[in-house]
């Protein structure tokens, strides 16, 4: 499969006419940014409707947890940080359905314990040297391997999430009334978690972890200030994450900045004029 | 469960000693009540008396302790309808009413588009309930009357034999309160539905409901509207309860003893 590559990218390039194209690496980049910019706007959708943002926030910061043990224990990191990261997630789950606290103390207490995990270890073992990689992200860097692996989990996670969307929405506008009509509520709220630490821990390596939220709420949110009903609200929010996502790339590439922040800067800007829409053009 | 229950063929549900306890406290005590087919009972009770649990348990979403027989050949639970006390969402979600009954009538997502006979379906069922034309709205921006007319087309989505409305009339103005009553009784008489309401308000009791059960974490009392006199009221909502023995209301329960 891996060895399809180069063919493609010496098709791609004689076809369009600019600097980039001649470089395999932004083709890689520009693959990984459209598979992962969906994928991220449609559970932004849910996010959003579920009051997930802080939720996934943790997942995201705890897998620094899962990079320092992944350095401690000799394992390739990206390993132990999609491991770590469905942890996480999994955890705030069990103990948010199982105690009386609300579910920000639960989540506070689980990425604090996380994190400081996280720094304790690296810095007990002198390893803070490609932090980078992880906190900022570097989507330009994205090997064909990991493309291969973004794309089987792309289409994966978007099957499950065609036969959960009817469902979720429901959930989340009343889990009594979901499970009224034979909705187990139960297993898609874990089955949800577990995607969305699995998307959001795979996204980090292009986007970073300190941005991959909003690489989810973002989009999601633009489209909400754009959209006439469910269906447009997804698609916007698809058209909102490929349009910042492509463009950070490039922009990241002729000015030299990092593509993730650039990508949600964009995302940002989109928000802004889409609530800037709203406000005055009702 | 015990399925040599005794009952008539006009009741619905018989509840025997239902108890209920959520997160090690004890919700629901003792309840035991029977709900007649074909008219609609109103639970009453104070904020946390257990009326919402007492629904859950109905619906089967909520473990439970003592027996809930359905009268129906098979014994089992028979579809049930449920118009919650409200949706959790902002009001700038895009959802439209169209959107929200087809969650309800199909499974298939609604970004891949909805069918023409979908599309029919939900006109069809919002006409039932008087609100042909808000298909297009957000839910978002309908009044209090018109979102629970919408809720209670969903709930009629699979033709239930049982209704459950959780302060269906909370939040609406009294002209809009009347319209949704009555709106209610039509569609309980052409369809022969059993109908459960939770209610604070005893004027809407008084005026649609002919059966009353009391509730404050077991009931207090239940029968016909002549239940509601002021000193099963004071019992059910009054701040010192005490147990003594009465001869009020036509069907008095056994849970009447409060702690």
């Amino acid at each position: 499969m891996e060895a399809l590559y180069p063919n493609l990218y010496s098709l791609l390039q004689t076809w369009v006419p600019f600097e980039w194209v001649q470089f395999a690496f932004v083709w890689r980049a520009i693959g990984a940014m459209l598979i992962i910019a969906p994928l991220c706007a449609v559970l932004g959708v849910h996010v959003v409707n579920f009051r997930m943002a802080f939720f996934s926030d943790a997942i995201s910061h705890s897998t620094f947890a899962g990079v320092a043990l992944g350095v401690l224990w000799g394992v390739d990191p990206l390993i132990t940080l999609i491991g770590f990261g469905i942890l996480a997630g999994l955890s705030i789950t069990v103990i948010k359905d199982r105690s009386d606290l609300s579910t920000d103390t639960v989540i506070s207490v689980i990425l604090s314990a996380t994190v400081a995990l996280g720094i304790t270890v690296l810095y007990a073992q002198n390893e803070t040297r490609n932090l980078e990689v992880y906190l900022y992200g570097t989507v330009l860097a994205i090997s064909d391997g990991e493309l291969f692996l973004l794309l089987v989990m792309g289409t994966f996670v978007f099957i499950i999430m065609g036969f959960l969307f009817n469902r979720l929405f429901l959930i989340s506008l009343n889990h009594h009334l979901a499970a009224s009509r034979g909705i187990s509520v139960g297993v898609i709220e874990y089955t949800f978690s577990i995607i969305l630490a699995l998307v959001v821990t795979f996204s980090i390596r292009a986007i970073g972890l300190f941005l991959v939220t909003a690489m989810l709420v973002v989009p999601a949110a633009t489209a909400r200030n754009l959209a006439k009903e469910m269906s447009s609200l997804f698609w916007t929010a698809i058209i909102c994450g490929l349009a910042a996502g492509l463009a950070g790339i490039l922009i990241s590439f002729y000015l030299d900045t990092p593509a993730g922040a650039t990508t949600i800067l964009i995302g940002c800007i989109l928000f802004l004029v889409s609530w800037l829409k709203v406000r005055w053009l009702p | 469960m015990n399925e040599s229950l005794n009952t008539s063929p006009e009741t619905a549900i018989e509840i025997k000693n239902l108890g209920v306890y959520l997160r090690k406290v004890e919700i629901l005590k003792d309840v035991s009540c029977s709900i007649p087919a074909g008219r609609t009972t109103a639970v009453i009770g104070p904020n946390g008396a257990g009326k919402t649990t007492l629904l859950l348990a109905l619906l089967g979403l909520i473990p439970y302790t003592g027996t809930i027989q359905f009268n129906n050949a098979r014994r089992e639970r028979p579809s049930i309808g449920y118009v919650p006390q409200r949706l959790e969402f902002d009001r700038g979600l895009p959802c439209t009413v169209e959107d929200l009954i087809t969650i309800s009538i199909s499974q298939k997502a609604l970004w891949l588009g909805k069918r023409k006979k979908v599309k029919d379906r939900v006109r069809a069922s919002l006409r039932r309930v008087g609100a042909f034309g808000l298909e297009n709205r957000f839910i978002g921006r309908l009044s209090g009357g018109e979102l629970q007319r919408v809720l209670l087309a969903m709930a009629l989505e699979g033709n239930p034999s049982i209704l459950l409305l959780d302060e269906p009339t909370a939040g609406i103005d009294a002209p809009g309160e009347q319209f949704f009553c009555d709106l209610l009784s039509n569609i309980q008489e052409q369809a022969n539905l059993t109908v459960i309401l939770i209610s604070h308000d005893l004027s809407v009791v008084s005026n649609h409901a002919q059966q009353v059960i009391c509730l404050n974490k077991t009931v207090c009392c239940s029968g016909g509207l002549s239940t509601l006199t002021e000193e099963n009221l004071l019992k059910t909502f009054g701040l010192h309860i005490q147990i003594y023995p009465h001869s009020h209301g036509p069907h008095q329960s056994q849970g009447e003893h409060k702690p």
